[in-house]
Parts: C-alpha cells; sequence; structure tokens
C-alpha cells in the first residue's frame, strides 16, 4: 500500500467513524465508535501497521494524514458526547418539570397575640419620647398600692377599683402605679418611665377582664406643668392613632394625681362626627392623667415644693379593642386559634 | 346621681339652656354626665279629653261607645272597655297614629264591631305611670282639652344622669350641682328657693318629749333633732311624689318621702323614728356593744360591733349611724308622733360600717364622702317645713332645739401660691384671676400674704383641704381646654440613677435593662417565626388544675397564692405552672376541630420564691399541612426548638436529662430536663397517656416550660472571634453497636473525655455529629447501633492518612472500653 492508497483509507475511515458518531444516540454506542476506530487495535491503529512498510521519506507525509483521521474522529465523538449530553439535560429537565402553580410549603408566621402587639407599640412610642420601661411585681402590699399612692385606708376612692384579696394580707396589683412608687423609692429626680403590665379587678363583661393590662407613665421633674402632660398626651395620640388626632382632656379625680383628668380621643371611626363606637359623642375615653398628687410624692420623700410631675395610664386592652374592633374583651384570653390567626 | 332639670330650675335658671349642651359644660367641668333620658317626651299625640256621653255598644255587652273633645271642636267617637268614667270626666286620650308608652302598638283609627273608633281612652298603666291599674285615669277637672297629657301632668322633663367623681360629694344633691351649674355660667341660685318657711312652733319645749347624748363625738360631732306630733302618715302630695319619681325614687308615705327629697335636694341624710316606739324617748348616739343586733329597714338583721356607730334608744340600738334605720323604729301607720334625725357622721366611722354589714345606702354614700356639716340647721328646718307641707292637717313642732355637738361655719382656710398654681398649671394666671375663680364656687378670699391668698372654704367643700385642691379648681374652672399643650424638655441621653438608699425606702430595681428587654422580645420572635402562634392567659388557676396535673402533694407548685375573693373556682389561685393553662386552650381549639396547634405563652408564674417569667409551649398535629406530606410534632422537634432557644444567652454546657423526679403529667419515658451550666432551665416531655386519656384527647401532644428568669441570670452571650483553619477537614462515619437503654449522651460525653487528651485523638478532633440510629433485625437483640460522622482537622497542616489511622483506633478502643461500643 502506497502513501496516497493509505491516505485514501485513512480518509474513507474517517468518513465512515463521523457517519456513524453522528448517528450514535447513546454515549455508550458513541464510546463503542470510538474505541472501534481509534483503540489500541482500532480500524485505524491496525491500518497504521503499514506504516514499516513506506518508505521513510512518505512516513511522515502518513503520519501527518493518520492524526487528520483521529482529529476528525474524536472531533465528532466530541461533538457527539456534548449533544448526547444536552440532550440528556434537556429530557432531566423535562421530567423535573413541576407545576409551579401549587401551593408552595408555607411556615405559617404570626406577629404574636394581638395584646402583645398594641403593647409593644405602647412601649415603643414611649421609649420613642424618652420613657423608660420599669416593672414590679403583680402581688403587692397595700402600701405600694394604695397607701402610698395617696389612698387612705378606709376611703371611698378604694371603691372605684375592686381589689382581688390574697388570703395573706397581700393584694393583686389594680394598676402598675406601684411600680411608678417602687421606682420613686428606688431612683433620683428625674423620672421617666412607662411600666407596662398586668393589673386585676375583680369584674368580668364584655368590657372588663380580671386580668388586664396597663401602660402607666410618670415623668418628674423640675417645672413639670399640666401643660407639658397634654403635649405628651398629644404627641402619644398623634403617634398611636395617626398624624392630627385630636384630644380633650376632662376633669376627673383619682386620688394620686391633681389635677386629674380623664382623656378623650377624637374618634377614629367618624374623625368626631359621632358614631355607634363613641356613642354619639365623637370621642373616646382612652387614658386616665394628671399631675402627681404631693401627698404621693410625700410618701416616696420627694420633695413637692422642688419637683413637679405628671402620671397617665391606659388601658392596653381598651386601644387594642379600638384598633382591632375587638367587640368583647374576652375574646383575648380564649386563644382559640380562629382569633388568634387573624392578627 | 340622677338631676332633673326642671327639679334643678327650682334652684336656678337652667330652662334656657340646650340640655345637652349643660350636659356637655358640666363633663368638661368634671361632672361626667353619662346619659340624657327624656321622661313623657315624644307623646304629644296623647292628650287631655272630655268625655261628653257615653252609650252601649251596638254589638258588644261589655264595650261602651264614648263621645269625646279633645279640645279642637270635633266629637270623636272612642269605644271602650272600661266602667269607671262618666260623662263629663276629663281623661288622656291617645290619638289615632300616637304610642302609649306602657303598651306596645301604635293607636290607630278603626272599626270595632261596627263602630268607629278614633283612638284610646287610657288609664295609668298604658301611660306607665303605674305598674297595674284598673279603669281609665281620671283627670282633674282643671286640665285644659287637648294639652298634651305630659306636659299637663306636669312630667315632662329631662333627667341627666351625672357620674360623680368619690371627691365631689358637694355635688350628690340638686342644690349641688345648682351651685356648680352658677359658677359654670355666672348665674345665682334663686333666692326663693334658698330662703326657707319658718314654721312656728306651738308644741311645749322638745326637750320635755324627748333627751339627746352624743357619747361618741368623734363619730358623730353634731346631732340635731326635731319633734312632730299629730301628724298622719299617708301618701305624698302628687308634686313631692313627682320629684321622687322623676329621679327614679318609689314613694313610700309622706314622712319617708319628705326625708329623701331633702336628701336629693340639698344632700343631707335625715331619718325619721316613731318617737313612741323610743324607750324613754331617748336618743343615744354610742359605739354598738357587743352581742347587740339591729333588724334595719331592709328587713335583714345585723350583728354588730364595737366599731359600729349606732343611735339607741334608753336600751337597745335602733339605727346605725348614717347607714340605715331600724325596722323596729321605723314610721308606720299609726305612728303620730315623730323624732326626725339631721346629724353629722365621721365618714369613716360610716364607711367601715356599711363595708362590714354590706349595705350601700343613699345615706352611707353620701356621709362617707362627706356632707356640709355647717348647714345642718337649716336642713332641719327646711324639713320641718316639708313635713308641715305634706300633711293635711298642721301638727304642732316642738319647740326649742335639741343638738348636740358643734357647727363650724368654714372648714379652715387654705393659702394659694399663685405663681406656683400657674406654674404647675402651665398657664399665665394672677391673683385677680385665681380669685374670681375660686369665688365663683363659694371660697371667700380672707386675705393675702406673701406667699400667697388665704382662702375660707364654705362647709360643703370637705374635698378641699391643700392648695393642690385650690389648684385644680382653677384648672376645671379655667378649662383644661384652654390649658396649651407643650412638649416636657429634658436632656437628652439621661439616664435613670439608682438612689441614696434610706431607711423605709425600697431600693429594688424596676427599670428593665434594654438587654433584658431585647432577649426577651428575641424569644417571642423566634417561637413566632416557629410558626407557633402566641396565647395570652390569666394569671389563675383552679385546685382542679393541681391535680389534672397529677402534681404530688409536696409539690412547690400546690404552694400557691390563694385569691380571698376570686370570681370563679377556677380562678382561686394564682398560677404556678403555664400548663394548665395550655392545656385549656388545646381544648378550646381540640372542640373547635383543630388537631394542629402550635401555642406558646410568655407570662409570669407567681411561686412562693416570687414571679418569676416563664415560657410555656404546647404542640401536637402536624407542624404544617402540605399537599406533599405532612410531618407531626414530636418530641425531637420542640426539644430542638428549646435547644435552639439558648442561643443569645452565656450558656456554655446545655444539657439534657432524663428527670430523676419525672413530671407526673408528662410521659415518663418521654420527658426531658434542660439544664444550663447545671442549673434547670426547664422541661420538655410529651402529655402522659392517661392525662392525654383522661382529657380525651387522641394524637401525641407535647409540652414544654422553660424558665427564662434562669435563661437571663445566664447573661447574654458574648462572642469572640476565632479564626477558621485553611487546613482541610477528614470525615470519618462509624456505625457503633451500643446497648439500647444506653443513653447516646454517654458516647458523646465519653469522646468529649477522650478529646480533652491532646493526642492522638484530641488535637486533630473537631466535631462529633449523630447522623443514624438504627435498632431492629440487623442488629443484635438489646443494641442498637449508632451512626457517627467525627471531623478531623488540624489548625497547622493537612492531616495524614496514617494520624487519622491511629486516632480512629484510638477512639474505638476507648469506647469500647469505656462504655462498650463497638463497631458493627
Amino acid at each position: 500500500m502506497n502513501v496516497e492508497q493509505l491516505e485514501a483509507r485513512l480518509e474513507q475511515l474517517s468518513e465512515e467513524a463521523v457517519a456513524l458518531l453522528a448517528q450514535a444516540g447513546e454515549r455508550e454506542e458513541a464510546i463503542q465508535v470510538k474505541n472501534r476506530y481509534l483503540g489500541r487495535s482500532g480500524s485505524v491503529a491496525e491500518l497504521m501497521g503499514v506504516l514499516r512498510e513506506l518508505p521513510n521519506e512518505h512516513k511522515r507525509q502518513a503520519g501527518q494524514a493518520s492524526n487528520r483521521c483521529k482529529k476528525a474522529i474524536e472531533g465528532a465523538f466530541e461533538n457527539t458526547m456534548a449533544s448526547l449530553a444536552q440532550q440528556e439535560l434537556e429530557r432531566r429537565m423535562r421530567e423535573e418539570t413541576v407545576d409551579v402553580t401549587l401551593p408552595g410549603r408555607v411556615t405559617s408566621i404570626h406577629l404574636g397575640h394581638p395584646l402583645r402587639q398594641v403593647e409593644n407599640e405602647l412601649i415603643d412610642i414611649f421609649s420613642d419620647l424618652g420613657f423608660e420601661v420599669a416593672e414590679g411585681p403583680e402581688i403587692e402590699t397595700d402600701f405600694f398600692n394604695f397607701e402610698a399612692l395617696n389612698f387612705p385606708p378606709d376611703h371611698p376612692a378604694r371603691d372605684m377599683q375592686d381589689t382581688f384579696k390574697l388570703t395573706d394580707d397581700r393584694l393583686l396589683r389594680t394598676h402598675t402605679s406601684p411600680v411608678q412608687v417602687r421606682t420613686m423609692h428606688a431612683y433620683d429626680v428625674p423620672i421617666r418611665i412607662i411600666s407596662p403590665g398586668r393589673v386585676y379587678r375583680c369584674d368580668s363583661d364584655i368590657t372588663h377582664s380580671p386580668v388586664f393590662h396597663q401602660v402607666e407613665g410618670l415623668l418628674i421633674d423640675r417645672d413639670v406643668s399640666f401643660a407639658d402632660l397634654k403635649g405628651t398626651l398629644t404627641a402619644f395620640a398623634e403617634r398611636c392613632f395617626g398624624p392630627g388626632t385630636n384630644i380633650r382632656l376632662r376633669p376627673s379625680y383619682f386620688p394620686f394625681t391633681e389635677p386629674s383628668a380623664e382623656v378623650d380621643i377624637e374618634c377614629m371611626f367618624c374623625s368626631g362626627d359621632g358614631c355607634r363606637v363613641c356613642s354619639h359623642t365623637g370621642w373616646l375615653e382612652v387614658l386616665g392623667a394628671g399631675m402627681v398628687d404631693p401627698n404621693v410624692f410625700a410618701a416616696s420623700g420627694i420633695d413637692a415644693d422642688e419637683y413637679t410631675g405628671f402620671a397617665f395610664g391606659l388601658g392596653v386592652e381598651r386601644i387594642a379593642m379600638l384598633k382591632q374592633g375587638v367587640s368583647d374583651i374576652r375574646r383575648f384570653f380564649e386563644n382559640d386559634l380562629r382569633f388568634l390567626e387573624q392578627f | 346621681m340622677k338631676v332633673s332639670i326642671s327639679w334643678l330650675n327650682e334652684w336656678i335658671e337652667v330652662t334656657d339652656l340646650d340640655p345637652k349642651q349643660l350636659a356637655e359644660r358640666l363633663t368638661m367641668a368634671g361632672l361626667e354626665v353619662d346619659g340624657i333620658e327624656y321622661p313623657g317626651h315624644g307623646h304629644d299625640d296623647i292628650v287631655v279629653g272630655k268625655i261628653l256621653g257615653i252609650e252601649d255598644h251596638p254589638k258588644a255587652d261589655r264595650l261602651v261607645v264614648c263621645r269625646v273633645d279633645t279640645g279642637d271642636d270635633q266629637e270623636r267617637t272612642i269605644v271602650c272597655g272600661a266602667k269607671n268614667m262618666k260623662a263629663g270626666d276629663r281623661v288622656p286620650v291617645a290619638l289615632p297614629g300616637s304610642a302609649p308608652p306602657g303598651i306596645d302598638f301604635e293607636i290607630g283609627a278603626r272599626e270595632v264591631m261596627g263602630v268607629q273608633s278614633a283612638g284610646m281612652l287610657c288609664s295609668r298603666e298604658e301611660l306607665e305611670l303605674a305598674e297595674e291599674s284598673e279603669g281609665l285615669m281620671i283627670l282633674s277637672e282643671e286640665l285644659e282639652l287637648g294639652t298634651p297629657i305630659f306636659d299637663a301632668l306636669e312630667m315632662r322633663d329631662v333627667v341627666l344622669e351625672i357620674d360623680l367623681t368619690p371627691n365631689r360629694s358637694d355635688c350628690l344633691s340638686h342644690l349641688g350641682v345648682a351651685r356648680e351649674v352658677a359658677a359654670l355660667y355666672g348665674r345665682s341660685l334663686r333666692e326663693e328657693r334658698l330662703s326657707i318657711e319658718k314654721i312656728s312652733a306651738q308644741g311645749a319645749p322638745v326637750s320635755d318629749v324627748a333627751g339627746l347624748v352624743i357619747e361618741d363625738l368623734e363619730g358623730c360631732p353634731q346631732y340635731r333633732l326635731a319633734v312632730l306630733e299629730g301628724v298622719s302618715v299617708g301618701p305624698s302630695p302628687a308634686g313631692l311624689r313627682r320629684r321622687l319619681l322623676s329621679v327614679g325614687q318609689r314613694s313610700v308615705n309622706n314622712i319617708v318621702d319628705v326625708t329623701n327629697f331633702v336628701l336629693l335636694d340639698v344632700g343631707q341624710p335625715l331619718h325619721a323614728f316613731d318617737l313612741d316606739l323610743l324607750e324613754e324617748n331617748r336618743i343615744v348616739v354610742r359605739r354598738a356593744k357587743s352581742g347587740e343586733k339591729l333588724e334595719a329597714i331592709d328587713h335583714n338583721c345585723y350583728a354588730l360591733s364595737e366599731a359600729d356607730l349606732v343611735i339607741a334608744d334608753a336600751s337597745r340600738p335602733v339605727a346605725l349611724a348614717g347607714v340605715m334605720g331600724g325596722s323596729e323604729t321605723e314610721v308606720s301607720e299609726t305612728t303620730t308622733r315623730i323624732l326626725l334625725e339631721c346629724a353629722y357622721f365621721d365618714p369613716t366611722t360610716v364607711r367601715k360600717s356599711s363595708k362590714r354589714h354590706g349595705i350601700h345606702s343613699e345615706s352611707s354614700h353620701r356621709y362617707e364622702r362627706g356632707i356640709d356639716s355647717g348647714a345642718l340647721k337649716q336642713n332641719l328646718e327646711r324639713a320641718v317645713a316639708l313635713l308641715f307641707r305634706a300633711q293635711d292637717t298642721d301638727p304642732v313642732l316642738r319647740s326649742g332645739e335639741l343638738a348636740e355637738g358643734s357647727a363650724p361655719t368654714t372648714l379652715g382656710e387654705v393659702t394659694l401660691d399663685v405663681d406656683r398654681t400657674a406654674r404647675v398649671l402651665g398657664i399665665e394666671l394672677d391673683a385677680d384671676d385665681c380669685r374670681s375663680y375660686l369665688e365663683e364656687i363659694g371660697l371667700q378670699n380672707v386675705g393675702s400674704e406673701e406667699g400667697g391668698l388665704r382662702f375660707a372654704i364654705p362647709t360643703y367643700r370637705p374635698d378641699l383641704e391643700r392648695p393642690i385642691d385650690l389648684v385644680e379648681e382653677i384648672a376645671r374652672l379655667h378649662g383644661y381646654d384652654r390649658i396649651p399643650a407643650r412638649m416636657p424638655r429634658f436632656a437628652v441621653g439621661e439616664g435613670h440613677k439608682k438612689r441614696t438608699p434610706h431607711e423605709g425606702r425600697e431600693t429594688k430595681e424596676t427599670i428593665l435593662s434594654r438587654g433584658e428587654r431585647r432577649v426577651l422580645d428575641w424569644v417571642r420572635g423566634f417561637l413566632l417565626d416557629q410558626g407557633l402562634m402566641e396565647a395570652v392567659n390569666y394569671s389563675f388557676m383552679g385546685r382542679d388544675d393541681l391535680d389534672r396535673l397529677g402534681l404530688a402533694e409536696d409539690d412547690d407548685r400546690r404552694d400557691a397564692a390563694e385569691v380571698a375573693n376570686p370570681l370563679v373556682k377556677s380562678q382561686a389561685l394564682m398560677r404556678t405552672t403555664l400548663v394548665a393553662g395550655l392545656l385549656d386552650n388545646l381544648q378550646t381549639n381540640l372542640a373547635q376541630r383543630r388537631q394542629d396547634v402550635a401555642l406558646f405563652e410568655v407570662g409570669r408564674r407567681y411561686l412562693s420564691s416570687g414571679e418569676a417569667r416563664t415560657l410555656g409551649i404546647v404542640v401536637t398535629g402536624a407542624k404544617g399541612r402540605h399537599w406533599s406530606g405532612d410531618r407531626s410534632w414530636d418530641f425531637f422537634d420542640l426539644k430542638g426548638v428549646v435547644q435552639a432557644l439558648a442561643t443569645p444567652f452565656a450558656i456554655d454546657d446545655a444539657s439534657w436529662q432524663r428527670p430523676q423526679s419525672p413530671e407526673p403529667y408528662l410521659h415518663p419515658g418521654v420527658q426531658a430536663r434542660w439544664l444550663g451550666d447545671g442549673v434547670p432551665l426547664g422541661v420538655v416531655g410529651q402529655l402522659h397517656p392517661a392525662q392525654a386519656q383522661q382529657e380525651g384527647i387522641e394524637a401525641p401532644v407535647f409540652f414544654a416550660e422553660i424558665d427564662l428568669e434562669a435563661l437571663i441570670r445566664a447573661g447574654r452571650r458574648e462572642s469572640q472571634m476565632q479564626e477558621a483553619s485553611k487546613y482541610p477537614a477528614v470525615i470519618r462515619d462509624f456505625a457503633l453497636l451500643y446497648e439500647q437503654d444506653r443513653p447516646y449522651k454517654e458516647l458523646e460525653d465519653a469522646i468529649a473525655e477522650l478529646a480533652r487528651d491532646r493526642d492522638p485523638f484530641g488535637s486533630i478532633f473537631e466535631k462529633v455529629e449523630l447522623f443514624d440510629v438504627y435498632e431492629g433485625e440487623q442488629v443484635p437483640q438489646g443494641q442498637r447501633s449508632l451512626a457517627i460522622k467525627i471531623t478531623y482537622r488540624s489548625e497547622s497542616r493537612t492531616l495524614k492518612e496514617s494520624e487519622i489511622e491511629v486516632a480512629d483506633r484510638h477512639l474505638l478502643s476507648y469506647l469500647d472500653e469505656k462504655i462498650g461500643a463497638r463497631l458493627r
């Protein structure tokens, strides 16, 4: 076989192999074809056995032809493999295709109990206004709950709060005001605190719960005035119920403050025009407030000539009921999922 | 306190004021008007009519046909079933279209068995003037035909319901409210109403027929009495009855009605005794002796104590002073001589008796809050005059006065610092302003000096004792709405400083650190992120709950604070565990056929050692439902949630163990105590199957109760960065055979112990992870296979295979020797 014949033969082999590879439908088949032509005892290697018989001047030419043939086959092989891989990928992806409209695996996330949400909001508002959070015990003594707050023993003002008594001489605090007293005892003036927490009164109907939550505030400093109280409560009302919310203070009576006020906010449901929620008054009673009574200062050893202060208190349930449209206070404590899920 | 506008108008001109605006004004002055009633309004079409003639009904025996004139020149025929009227009588006529208040339908013009009937003739009952009545209401001859009936009867009124605060005892009467109106509108009280009709006494001196001794001047600083003879007890005049009815007071008789009227008119409680029933005709005001009893006019018998102030006769108590009279000496139809008491009793004494015996009366309500101590004399005169007016024939008034104790003319003086007042209120104010505000409410400026203006306090304002009380009055009269709104000033960043401790002062901190609040927020947030919902329960539990959880007799949680006056038995104790409440919540939801419940509560437990913030969790059912399949909550899910809770806290060594004294309400084999650095942090477990059965719960339920105080005490985790190794890790898997009932923890501990010795294992050991637990056919009986991954890594070099092999061998032989765990 001369070199030209060899070249022609190699050409023929490469064409055969390329054609076979192009038809190969599977990786295995392509590998077999490749091995059949390019393997150690494949067709190309076998053919190249004649190299020894060729004159030296033709060996180079034959080598080049052989390389061309190998490259062509290898190239075809790579292509085939790549295209098979591509087909395989496409097939797999077709199999993996899902109905994306089926429901996802949702983690049901909740924002917490409605009372806690409101309580936290109130705390945030007053924290922003510069008040620090203070806490105290719920099982209290008569001194901290009443006496130090200017409720003399056997005074009709005690009737304003139906007290749960314990079988020892303690009681369940009827407001978080004892925390104010404890704070005045333990800290120097100036004082700026809010005391959120649970309070107790023996009463139960759709607007009264034996256990409920209050947030009370206390600010004591030099030259604190009733005007400062009004400003603070106005700022609170705007942050809690929206900019422009008007408030109204009415004279009232609490033993621990004087002058005292009931604080109404403009009804947010009718913007003050009068509706069912506000009993057609345009106002909703949400807070009690006033200037700290000098007797309260005296009970905590604060000089009432030097310092003045204001205090205020509001019910978390009351605010929550207004904001969330809850009509029966007992819903908050039933922990029915159908209720909790809504918040 | 009900205030009749027409009654009020006797004291002060108010007819020109719109009741709604008056109510608003009073409310804004601190007399909160809760409601306004309009008795007698809206019935203009029920009028006074005159019966012109009565004829038999042609078809019905029981009915008659009346010809009626209602003042409009038109004769109407009205069919009627009553018999008590005659031609010429004036009767109430409900015209067609009207709706008499005592019946629940509208009157029409219709045919009654063939006769046209244009309206209805009314009885008292149909006008809601009596609960029961027979026949038509026959009216006075003088009433003008056609006048709306409630106008004609002078029953049209407006009644304000005022919710008075305890300090405003002065407004517990029409006079008091009139004074307030006078101050608010700059009007004066009517002179004629202020003056009192003088009754000339004709009888012999009162001291001849009655005696008075006050033994306890502290409890009764003043007592006055009058004696009337020849009285006849009977119905009150219509006007008096009407006044009382207008504020919801039932008429009793012409004596008691007068005392009630005076109480509501000027705020003075009075009591009328039948003089002839008082032994020795004597009044002794004294403390009760123990063992004494009193049957009060409410017909309850009260056992008295030495703390009770009583009115007694020569031998026995006849009234609980200021609270309620006795039934044995009360005025009755046979009474002819009355002794009328007008007294001032010490507020605290009255309140204590009222509380002790559970009697709240109109009288005690006023005495407790303080009545006008300076008005007893004129109030008694007023009452006597009214008693005369309520009698058909004049009785005889005993002359002279029987009075003990002294009547103050003022309650002392209070000095007001004008500058300070202005500063406290944050308004501009001068002495003239203060004077004019306070004089409006009856205070007298009796002097001025450095430091302020001196005011004499009238006896009807016992609430004004201190300068600050006057400041409040000024604020009220100035108008809260006219006080500006300002923001308080303070230095940015100014924090609270602990006060120097002082005898008798509490030193315990109240202010929560920001860190503490943040970790508590984090705990809530984390649990919410896990898909749990937040519960809020009452702080109570019942004794039943303790048994329901099967707590042992000596369990600390049985040592719960007890509420003396619980609303219901199930709220008689302060909770010492959150589990009972959560179990209730679970039941609430299971009853709604909700199978998947995952709730937590952050709340306090009330332990004998103090109040402890606590986390409670209950989970059952699926963790989340999906069409691809559900996973139910199991012990390890909840344990994992709880484990993660430790993240923000500085706990070095958190561990879990089977509790030595298991929780009785949890499955004995599926519960674990969680410890942090040796301190118990809480418990996690499955509801005991027996308890679950008792509760009627089928699916497994898991509870956790975590002591947040212990977590907070551990402090916040502070992390220091450590450089990660640059060298690769080598991971080896081992399946170890291990006795089935020995805890995995032993294996982990053994590895940790071995790791403590550096070479050859400890220096390259990084961590161990359990990745499979197998029990079954493939392993010998009584054993289980624990598959663990050991990670080796060095910080200084790439590990060589030979090092690893040495470490592996070392580990395996150690585990075999130490705990008998062998390669499978």
